[in-house]
């Protein structure tokens, strides 16, 4: 995978608009939330009043930063440098959720040697036989550290570890 | 003298094996962390709180504290022999000690790096040790409309000490007070943003927030762009610098330690801050400016010595008033309520083992890092060869694991993944996540604060410009806030400025 294609140049501007329209939404929303919360009460402030204010703040300095981003007209700058990179980063969530999904069915140290055997594969293109040596090796290690030596109840799957 | 025998208790406590260990432990772990490029402070304390829940509070702070002070010794190598900041204090001193190095000088220059960060280690060490118990009286006296406003001093603050735009640190804050919102309301039961999640009830969990948010986010923004620099192969000898580097370091050092002090108890700032400052300093008061950044040993010593007296100069607001002036310090603040400690002015009386043997243990980690750091560098470098590629997914195994220990509950896996998602989309926009972590921290202590004044005035806002203290504060903050705007608007015309040229020179 090489540079990106040219249309990405206007990928950062585009992604700030995006997020700086989003901080105003919730902002707001965040505001008329806190307001169904009781701004003030009989003691003073009530429960929606911080939110209430840190709403307005949001959504005000969303605006703000809305208005600068599209005066100022910045020179195009890609949102990822490259694909590659790009990949790397969506691959490394997805194993993230993978083992997040996997270890409460699987058991962690099951879970672990999949989701590290994917994530050493991802990047260092060795063998599969090294890769998953070095991930029995870690995950059993991690396993040792922290439900043998720290005594952490780690969720144990069908195989009971 | 009181704080003189109170330093000896101090002593007591760290030198039990117990405390010895963890000190030693945590000064490992920092120096390794500062020397691996791509694992800051922060990522390696929020990946290490979870271990430190099943040892006792004074310990936890002692390791802790450890690691902080022992990644800005670390970093310095990663930044003389690779060119690539081990964290990001060590950013400037690539610009000299980098280029000694490739000059055949690597050794003076981790020689004096290590030399300086223990002088202005233990320097401001002593400073903690005589301010903090001067502030902590001042502070008893104080009451929640003086805490409000010191903490609205600290984020206002923080708005300026950021690198990027003050507008997206304003943000972050605002983001970090709603998020330190959610779950139940103490004072009168009510729940907020929980959407009826039992998960969401008690908020969401501060260490898998601080995971994401600094450990994922760092590991993805590594992910992306996968680069190593080369590792200096020169021979590590003369690691005692000569008497002529000696007397070009020495007025670098007590300046970098007194600035790095000051620097760091200011809310905000800290170490990065410091080290950049120092470097800036040194340049412009040297008779050959166009010097640095060809190898000058003054461009290593005072960035160096101003990020290890940072750190003790941090500790100053946040042992006495329980207010952290960054992000790490917000990171140490939240394992004290962690293990059930309430930080603020009482700590030294409640909590003296914590209080004074964590100002003792820095005296000693001091000279622990000064004896592991140059013997044992030749180890340190050995580190450095070990692929990011191999580290990465053990690093990512830990915070998925140290996360679901806190709680023993995976739904703290996903809030941690939640938001290393968007710790790292922000960084990625150019926000940073100091201001974010230092208001969730701040959160909760700012809102109580802000009701208990509100409930002592009968409502009456009045409070806040009746007392000199609170006033003075906010005043202070006033005027902050409009040199803050002025800066904004002055930036903004700036650009808009900028982009007009550029399109005038465009049209044909």
């Amino acid at each position: 995978m090489g540079p990106l294609p040219s249309c990405y140049n206007r990928g950062m501007r585009a992604a700030s608009l995006i997020s700086d329209a989003a901080w105003v939404l919730l902002g707001l929303a965040v505001c008329i939330y806190a307001m169904r919360l009781r701004l003030w009460d009989a003691a003073g402030p009530g429960s929606g009043f911080l939110p209430f204010l840190a709403g307005l703040v949001i959504a005000g300095t969303g605006l703000g930063l809305l208005a600068r981003e599209w005066a100022a007209r910045p020179a195009g700058r890609p949102f990822w440098s490259d694909a590659a990179g790009r990949t790397r980063v969506a691959l490394v969530i997805v194993a993230l959720v993978a083992m997040a999904l996997l270890m409460p069915r699987l058991g962690f140290l099951l879970a672990a040697v999949l989701v590290m055997t994917f994530l050493l594969g991802l990047t260092e293109r060795r063998h599969l036989g090294s890769s998953v040596a070095l991930a029995v090796a870690s995950s059993v290690f991690i396993y040792w550290l922290f439900a043998l030596l720290l005594q952490v109840r780690l969720p144990q799957g069908l195989l009971g570890f | 003298m009181d704080a003189f025998h109170h330093l000896i208790s101090g002593f007591a406590v760290i030198l039990t094996p117990a405390n010895l260990y963890y000190c030693l432990l945590g000064s490992l772990v920092g120096t390794l962390v500062g020397v691996l490029p791509g694992i800051g402070p922060l990522a390696a304390l929020s990946l290490l709180l979870p271990v430190t829940f099943n040892i006792p509070a004074t310990s936890s702070m002692v390791m802790l504290s450890a690691i902080f002070y022992g990644a800005m010794y670390g970093g310095s190598t990663t930044s003389i022999l690779v060119n690539i900041p081990g964290e990001a204090a060590s950013v400037v001193t690539c610009l000299d000690g980098h280029q000694m190095a490739k000059a055949g000088r690597a050794g003076a220059a981790l020689g004096i790096a290590a030399f300086g960060s223990f002088i202005a280690g233990t320097l401001s060490t002593v400073g903690l040790n005589v301010f903090s118990p001067v502030l902590v009286t001042a502070a008893l006296s104080f009451g929640p409309p003086e805490y409000f406003a010191l903490m609205t001093l600290g984020f206002v603050v923080t708005m300026f000490m950021v690198s990027g735009s003050m507008l997206k640190a304003v943000l972050m804050i605002a983001l970090g007070i709603v998020v330190s919102t959610v779950g139940m309301d103490v004072v009168n039961g009510v729940e907020r943003f929980t959407f009826g999640s039992v998960n969401l009830t008690g908020g969401f969990d501060l260490v898998a927030v601080i995971m994401g948010t600094f450990g994922v986010s760092e590991i993805l923004m590594n992910m992306e762009q996968l680069a190593r620099g080369e590792v200096v192969r020169a021979k590590l000898r003369g690691l005692l610098p000569t008497l002529a580097e000696w007397r070009s370091a020495a007025l670098p050092i007590l300046r970098g330690s007194g600035l790095g002090f000051a620097l760091g108890i200011l809310p905000g700032a800290g170490p990065v801050t410091a080290s950049f400052v120092s470097y800036a300093l040194e340049r412009k008061i040297s008779r050959h400016p166009e010097r640095f950044g060809t190898g000058v040993i003054e461009g290593v010593a005072g960035p160096e010595a101003a990020n290890n007296a940072a750190v003790a100069g941090a500790m100053i607001p946040m042992l006495s008033l329980g207010l952290p002036s960054n992000a790490v310090t917000a990171l140490l603040l939240g394992a004290l309520i962690i293990h059930g400690v309430q930080p603020g002015p009482l700590l030294m009386t409640q909590h003296p083992d914590i209080f004074w043997g964590v100002i003792a243990s820095l005296y000693l980690g001091n000279v622990l890092l000064l004896v592991l750091n140059l013997p044992l560098i030749g180890i340190w470098v050995q580190f450095l060869r070990i692929p990011y590629r191999i580290l990465f997914p053990l690093i990512l195994l830990l915070t998925v694991v140290g996360t679901y220990a806190a709680n023993l509950n995976i739904f703290d896996v996903w809030v941690m993944i939640g938001f290393g998602v968007l710790g790292y989309l922000l960084v990625k926009l150019g926000y940073e996540l100091g201001p974010f972590i230092l208001a969730l921290v701040l959160g909760p202590m700012f809102e109580q604060a802000l009701r208990q004044s509100l409930i002592m005035s009968s409502r009456s806002m009045l409070i806040f410009v009746t007392r000199p203290i609170t006033a003075a504060i906010l005043a202070l903050c006033v005027a902050a806030v409009i040199l803050f705007l002025r800066a904004e608007w002055a930036r903004h015309r700036r650009a808009v400025a900028a982009a007009g040229d550029v399109t005038e020179r465009e049209s044909p």
